[in-house]
């Protein structure tokens, strides 16, 4: 089963099919709780994973990438869910189909008026007074399908369910009042037995239908003044999500993601910000090798015997917020995920940071050894995510005590300052 | 009509994977049941113990759904079983069913697997033009019988006709 984790601003309606999906399946599906909207998708990390930069997104525990909600969905759903037989399954790609290109254009331009996620002009304006009768169009055939249908596919709830209700959501909640809704007798139907299933329940929480006709470009919904706050920032939240569904309207995302492209393409790609610093004799290859294929009886001497005072620096790095530790693979994972981002340190530098204790009693800390005497993460904007959660100190390479603490960590051995024993190692070479 | 009173109960257990024991009708053409020496009489009594046996979560959750559900037995071997007019037991259920997908809550409970059991006759006898008046009667019954844990043995009912008249149109 497909474990891993979501990234995805809060309550986004297409992050919720591959929620869903998961509750059926019982895969182990996690949002990324560090997830900030406009700022995570757009680091240079997050978009060689994923290159649109679009949420949400998927990242498996086995290191698999995927984007687009329906495709996770997929990836993360059952037998069941996906469909039984070849026909199923193509049925249920029609339904997924019908779902992204007849619900979900006149959706939006029908919900982001009401929402203000959108501005009022000739577009917009254009887009929301034909939205209804678009709609009304796709639910006249949703609904036929209904009648004489109790789920889209099959007798059971697949993904063309999930999918399909998602994409209405919004639209029970804040576009389909009444008198609208009426007709839809079989889809009113179908979406209420949906949205109270317990796996729908779970991710969507209880959707309240709209009790009345909901205004456009008004900011706020339906002036509820005490929900106003909350409604503000969703909007702000999906602010720039709708681009994928309303390309025209939505010039702004569009421009800000340019920007976005444009200051990574202006980046020098390939200069090594150590390429300032004199190379000095210390070579940090030979000594990774020596490291890896040599017991560190041997290692640690032959580390001092070629390390280089005059060019290199060896620091100390301390987890600064290690009461806010809990499991021991959650710190080992911000071990490892650190070292990945500091991907193109790796050539100039080397380390071994170990977590000491045990579950929601631990600390993090390591031994760095980099070129240069500076703190080395200014150099480059990349290696900044991570280093200010951490006190660096510049250890004296002479002193009796560093030569200690270095035999300690590259030994893995000893207790943190609190005596919480050894407890895991990760070297970044 | 009359519907067979116990062959619906001797389904519901075989549906449970329970034993039926040995149930009969008594003078009163009441059900009893008896199993290990314990007898037990009348349908809402031994049908929510073949569910307890079962150890099915069929029986509701809230006590109004476990309400709902002895009402809906109750209506079915009341007024189902003796009913001298079907159609208008069917436009009483069409209705229902229309804003529903179940009879009770939102998922299957035993009220609907009964009342499937009790409506075989009726369904299976009806034209195609009330299959289709009946349309969300039918929607329900067939999204029951696919299931073959519950239908076992009994006819698959044709709706087919119902699906001609919804193959997606394509839009204006």
């Amino acid at each position: 089963m497909a474990a891993g984790t979501l990234y995805t601003y809060p309550d986004n309606f297409r992050a919720a099919k591959a929620l869903i999906a998961a509750q059926y399946s019982k895969s182990n599906v996690k949002v990324s709780p560090n997830f900030v909207f406009g700022e995570t998708n757009k680091s240079k990390e997050f978009l060689k994973k994923f290159p649109s930069g679009k949420v949400p997104a998927f990242e498996s525990n086995d290191g698999k990438y995927l984007q687009d909600s329906n495709a996770i969905a997929y990836y993360v759903a059952n037998e069941q869910l996906r469909g039984k037989s070849e026909y199923e399954k193509a049925q249920i790609l029609q339904w997924v189909g019908f779902g992204e290109s007849e619900i979900l254009p006149a959706g939006c331009a029908w919900v982001f008026p009401i929402l203000g996620v959108v501005k009022k002009n000739a577009a917009t304006e254009e887009g929301y007074a034909r939205a209804k009768e678009d709609m009304r169009a796709a639910l006249a055939i949703l609904d036929s399908h209904l009648l004489t249908r109790t789920y889209l596919v099959g007798e059971r709830i697949t993904l063309a369910d999930i999918v399909v209700a998602c994409n209405l959501s919004n639209l029970y909640k804040y576009a389909f009042d009444p008198d609208f809704r009426k007709p839809f007798v079989n889809v009113n139907r179908w979406f209420t037995t949906l949205i109270n299933q317990p796996q729908f329940k779970a991710v969507l929480g209880q959707v309240q239908f709209l009790d009345k006709v909901a205004q456009p470009f008004t900011g706020a919904q339906g002036g509820e003044g005490k929900n106003k706050k909350k409604e503000e920032k969703k909007e702000k939240k999906q602010q720039q999500q709708p681009k994928k569904e309303t390309p025209k309207k939505e010039k702004e995302p569009v421009e800000e993601m340019d920007a976005a492209e444009a200051a990574l393409a202006a980046e020098p790609k390939s200069k090594d910000p150590f390429e300032s610093m004199p190379k000095g004799t210390f070579n940090m290859d030979d000594f990774k090798r020596f490291y890896s294929n040599e017991d560190e009886a041997k290692s640690i001497p032959y580390f001092w015997e070629k390390f280089d005072p005059e060019n290199y620096s060896i620091w100390y790095g301390e987890y600064k917020y290690p009461e806010e530790l809990t499991k021991i693979f959650m710190s080992c994972n911000l071990i490892t995920g650190m070292y990945q981002r500091l991907d193109k340190m790796r050539k100039q530098a080397f380390a071994s940071v170990c977590l000491f204790g045990e579950d929601n009693n631990s600390s993090i800390s390591g031994i760095w050894v980099w070129r240069g005497h500076d703190l080395a993460f200014t150099l480059s904007p990349d290696w900044q995510i991570d280093y200010e959660s951490y006190d660096w100190k510049k250890l004296d390479a002479k002193s009796e005590e560093t030569k200690k603490l270095v035999a300690q960590y590259f030994s893995w051995t000893g207790t943190d300052k609190k005596g919480r024993k050894f407890n895991q190692g990760k070297i970044f070479k | 009509m009359v519907v067979n009173a116990l062959k619906p109960l001797n389904q519901i257990a075989t549906f449970l994977k329970v034993q039926p024991g040995k149930i009969t009708l008594d003078d009163d053409s009441m059900p009893v049941r008896v199993v290990n020496k314990n007898t037990s009489s009348g349908y809402i009594n031994i049908i929510l113990e073949l569910v307890k046996e079962g150890k099915a979560s069929l029986e509701g959750c809230s006590d109004l759904e476990k309400a709902l559900i002895r009402q809906w037995i109750e209506y079915g071997f009341v007024y189902v079983a003796k009913a001298d007019n079907p159609q208008q037991i069917l436009k009483e259920l069409n209705a229902v069913l229309a804003t529903r997908t179940y009879l009770v809550a939102h998922k299957l409970t035993i009220a609907d697997v009964f009342l499937y059991y009790f409506l075989q006759d009726i369904m299976g006898k009806l034209s195609i033009l009330e299959k289709e008046k009946y349309s969300h009667v039918s929607r329900w019954f067939d999204n029951l019988q696919q299931n073959s844990s519950i239908r076992q043995s009994n006819k698959l009912v044709n709706f087919d006709t119902l699906y001609l008249a919804s193959v997606a149109p394509a839009r204006r």
